[in-house]
């Protein structure tokens, strides 16, 4: 009994139907992976993918000459056809007006509502700043249970009675990691640049620092949801378990990746992972990192490092770094002299 | 119970459930929503490319209504020819292949209802004939050749459902539509609805499934 209870479950998981009939890399990723975790439910998936791929209609067989006569037909028809008994997206000036009049009406007096719940409680409300100095990371457990870690130089704030009604957290600066205690009556809101991230019971990543070139978000598991409510309301987009959205800051651009989950989370349990940085960004991934200052003497080339370092010292990092790159470095306490030298 | 398996959560009737859930990962040049702009717009190429990317679509879920090809013929081209005729007026649509099986679906059952009439048959098609999975004979062919115990053990179940679980399995499996689509297209209040139907249709496919496995594997030994 027990494993067909587990294949009604797979066969009727949207995430594993579209894996099974059109496999992307993500799904590719997330479904091995799942399979190494379980490694007993493999029999299942492979039934369930079998009768998933089984499954078949009949089909007439057009060729595709016959296809090209009909589009001619299609193209060359002067006379109107019969409109069909109920194509109801045939638009009806009346109705669309009615209906945009009562959008309007109900956003008035959405808005009317919110104020007057702004303006009632204004004087008993705070905010609460959480902030983290370079160098040092922390872990903050709300009061809804879910559980924020933020990264060396960042800062959440949210308002004291959080979790009542609504769960919003503005992440101000830096990156954080939340794992989002399951509620689905109260949404959990991460408002970053901008961008308004919706999750119910999930954990996720949001980097969003202010001198970083990008906004990167990553969902570890569960199902998230991102708007731009006040930039544009047309922007929505969902990710799925190991997906991410990398957002350019200078051209807004949005794109949607795989996430590198080492990069996304390693940095809770001290891994430090460099992806195609510039030096720039290596210098200011470090300083926040470690909390030092670099002074930097003589002039940097192109960059593009790529490195890993599980829980090691600024020392073992530079020296690392010297290793791919001609330079130089000491460390005097809060203070590390890097010097570049030309070829 | 045994315990949860894991999988991503589904969220029935939750806002992430909408349509645009089934491109999630898969790249879609051009989008939908551009694509109808532009032939509303009046772009002829944006129109063909529709008409291209749609036919199979098209005749293919006709063919589930009926088998009779000069009719899904007709039916197709006077959809298309209905809807150039009509790029201004209608209206902006982000989800193209639901809204042509929308269309698709009233228009074929309309014309076949007047066929019925004016051939006098009125009892062909009311014994809950449609979405039954009878392949051509070429597929037949085809088929005999590799894996065919299973395809035609599951026809042989999908045809054992009633019209209704015919109709879910065929949008679920057979156009990867989402449960979202579904409940659109088959005319349900509530996500919820559909995935239950689906669930009910499912159940029975597996049974009568594990069963057909069950006698392959004794009939082995």
């Amino acid at each position: 009994m027990e494993m067909e209870d587990g294949l009604l479950e797979l066969l009727t998981n949207e995430n594993f139907k579209n894996w099974v009939l059109h496999p992307t890399p993500v799904l590719e990723t997330f479904w091995n992976d799942w399979l190494d975790r379980h490694p007993r439910e493999r029999d299942t998936v492979l039934k369930a993918k079998e009768m998933i791929r089984n499954t078949t209609f009949a089909t007439p067989a057009f060729s595709e000459e016959e296809k090209q006569e009909i589009l001619e037909r299609i193209l060359s028809a002067k006379f109107s056809v019969w409109a069909g008994p109920m194509d109801k997206t045939i638009s009806n000036q009346w109705r669309q007006l009615v209906y945009k009049m009562s959008a309007a009406v109900i956003i008035l007096v959405s808005l009317f509502a919110i104020w007057l719940r702004a303006y009632d409680t204004s004087d008993k409300i705070q905010m609460i700043v959480k902030e983290t100095a370079p160098g040092v990371k922390s872990r903050i457990a709300m009061p809804d249970g879910s559980q924020v870690f933020l990264n060396a130089g960042s800062r959440i704030t949210y308002r004291t009675d959080f979790g009542k009604d609504a769960r919003v957290i503005q992440l101000e600066e830096g990156e954080a990691y939340f794992d989002v205690a399951p509620d689905t009556s109260r949404p959990f809101q991460v408002v970053s640049a901008g961008y308004v991230t919706t999750a119910l019971g999930t954990a996720f990543n949001i980097q969003a620092f202010r001198d970083g070139p990008r906004l990167e978000i990553a969902l570890q598991h569960g199902r998230i949801l991102i708007t731009r409510p006040e930039e544009d309301s047309h922007f929505e987009m969902q990710l799925a378990p190991g997906e991410g959205l990398m957002i350019t800051r200078a051209t807004g651009r949005s794109e949607k990746v795989a996430v590198d989950t080492l990069r996304a989370f390693g940095w809770k349990s001290g891994v430090l992972v460099f992806n195609e940085y510039s030096f720039e960004e290596v210098v200011k991934t470090l300083e926040r990192w470690y909390g030092v200052q670099i002074r930097v003497t003589g002039k940097p080339q192109l960059w593009s490092f790529n490195g890993r370092f599980d829980n090691k010292s600024l020392d073992q990092v530079l020296e690392s770094l010297s290793f791919t790159y001609d330079l130089s470095y000491s460390i005097h306490g809060k203070i590390v002299e890097l010097n570049l030298t030309e070829i | 119970m045994r315990p949860a398996m894991e999988i991503p959560p589904f969220i029935p009737d939750s806002p992430y459930n909408d349509h645009h859930q089934q491109h999630v990962g898969t790249p879609i040049s051009p989008s939908d929503g551009e694509l109808w702009r532009a032939f509303k717009s009046g772009e002829e190429e944006a129109f063909v490319y529709i008409y291209n990317q749609y036919f199979t679509v098209l005749v293919n879920y006709c063919y589930q209504f009926t088998q009779d090809k000069e009719l899904i013929k007709d039916c197709v081209q006077d959809l298309f020819i209905f809807l150039r005729s009509k790029r201004e007026t209608v209206s902006h649509i982000d989800h193209i292949k639901l809204y042509l099986l929308k269309s698709c679906r009233n228009r074929i059952l309309s014309y076949i209802k007047k066929q019925q009439k004016h051939e006098h048959i009125f009892f062909l098609h009311s014994d809950n004939q449609y979405f039954m999975p009878v392949a051509s004979p070429e597929e037949n062919l085809i088929r005999a050749q590799a894996r065919e115990h299973l395809t035609y053990r599951m026809q042989d179940a999908i045809k054992k459902l009633s019209e209704k679980e015919r109709e879910v399995i065929y949008y679920y499996y057979f156009e990867n539509l989402s449960y979202a689509d579904i409940a659109e297209l088959m005319g349900y209040e509530h996500v919820k609805s559909v995935r239950s139907l689906l669930y009910k249709a499912l159940a029975k496919l597996k049974n009568l499934y594990l069963i057909f496995l069950m006698i392959n594997e004794m009939l082995r030994y």
